[in-house]
């Protein structure tokens, strides 16, 4: 997992907040989240996602996003500078 | 492979997915492969664009475009408690779910919500042709006490009557299902694959 840098507006009720993430290409991506995914440090605000791959040479990560944006996308690439906190995932077992 | 009852149960007990207020077994909202979901008490009817005959064009592929806003600014919430909603013939309103839902990614596990066919045969569907809840809904990688997610429904009516929705009754119901392997990016300690970040 990791936390991607996001600016955070209202969402549609108390509990949820519209989230807008700078993309590698410069566009932004909006997207509405669960408050409780959203993470404050040192007064910046971090959104939670999954982080499924890096690219050094271009100092870039692609993340999955935890709900489709408005754009339509689940996954974006993001400049490796905007992320923080990247940790190994917990292990979960299987159902079957 | 969609889960049975029994299947969806064992996987709640271990926790490989999360449904706040779940009902016992013998409860009618069970049925052999889903379990039905409740309405919550907020409903965001939409205003009439621009007034009566107005065109106003939305384009969902503009940069800039941000549904919350649009929903935000283009509907009035209203309760459905007490009394309820009354949903008009031909009419579309915004919905929650009272039940949160969690899928961690790990538990290969994804959901579909449908509607319910009571509901659809006096002309009422629940969702608009976007029913799919991926692996990884609700939950927040690496914080387990995240207390997962409500589900967004689009509710309408496409019959010609009037339609009285009331906080608490079934709604729609959610199907369970096997994800075919562990998504991408939900191994631990592969993180750091290497890929181009070219378009």
């Amino acid at each position: 997992m990791a936390l991607v840098r996001c600016e955070v507006s209202e969402g549609l009720r108390e509990s949820e907040a519209t989230v807008k993430i700078a993309t590698l290409e410069g566009r932004s991506e909006y997207l509405p989240v669960d408050r409780g995914m959203l993470v404050v440090e040192d007064k910046a605000d971090f959104l939670a996602v999954r982080l499924l791959y890096t690219d050094n040479g271009k100092n870039a990560a692609l993340v999955s996003l935890p709900v489709e944006a408005d754009s339509g996308a689940h996954r974006v690439w993001v400049r490796l500078s905007e992320l923080k906190d990247v940790r190994k995932e917990q292990e979960h077992g299987a159902l079957i | 492979m969609i889960l049975s009852d029994r299947e969806v149960r064992a996987a709640l007990q271990r926790r490989l997915i999360w449904v706040s207020s779940c009902p016992p077994v013998a409860d009618k909202r069970w049925s052999s492969t889903t379990l039905d979901l409740t309405l919550d008490a907020e409903i965001r009817p939409w205003k009439e664009l621009g007034g009566s005959g107005a065109s106003v064009v939305i384009d969902p592929s503009s940069i800039q475009f941000n549904s919350n806003d649009l929903i935000r600014n283009q509907t009035t919430p209203q309760s459905c408690a007490g009394e309820g909603y009354i949903l008009e013939p031909k009419s579309f309103v915004l919905a929650w779910t009272a039940e949160k839902i969690k899928l961690p990614n790990l538990s290969r596990i994804g959901a579909r919500v449908e509607g319910k066919s009571s509901l659809a045969r006096i002309g009422v569907g629940i969702h608009v042709t976007a029913p799919t809840i991926h692996p990884g809904f609700g939950e927040k990688p690496n914080d387990p006490a995240f207390e997962r997610s409500q589900i967004r429904l689009e509710i309408w009516n496409a019959g010609p009557l009037r339609i009285c929705l009331k906080k608490g009754m079934s709604i729609c119901q959610i199907i369970f299902e096997e994800v075919h392997g562990i998504p991408e990016g939900a191994y631990a300690g592969q993180f750091a694959v290497q890929a181009s970040a070219s378009p």
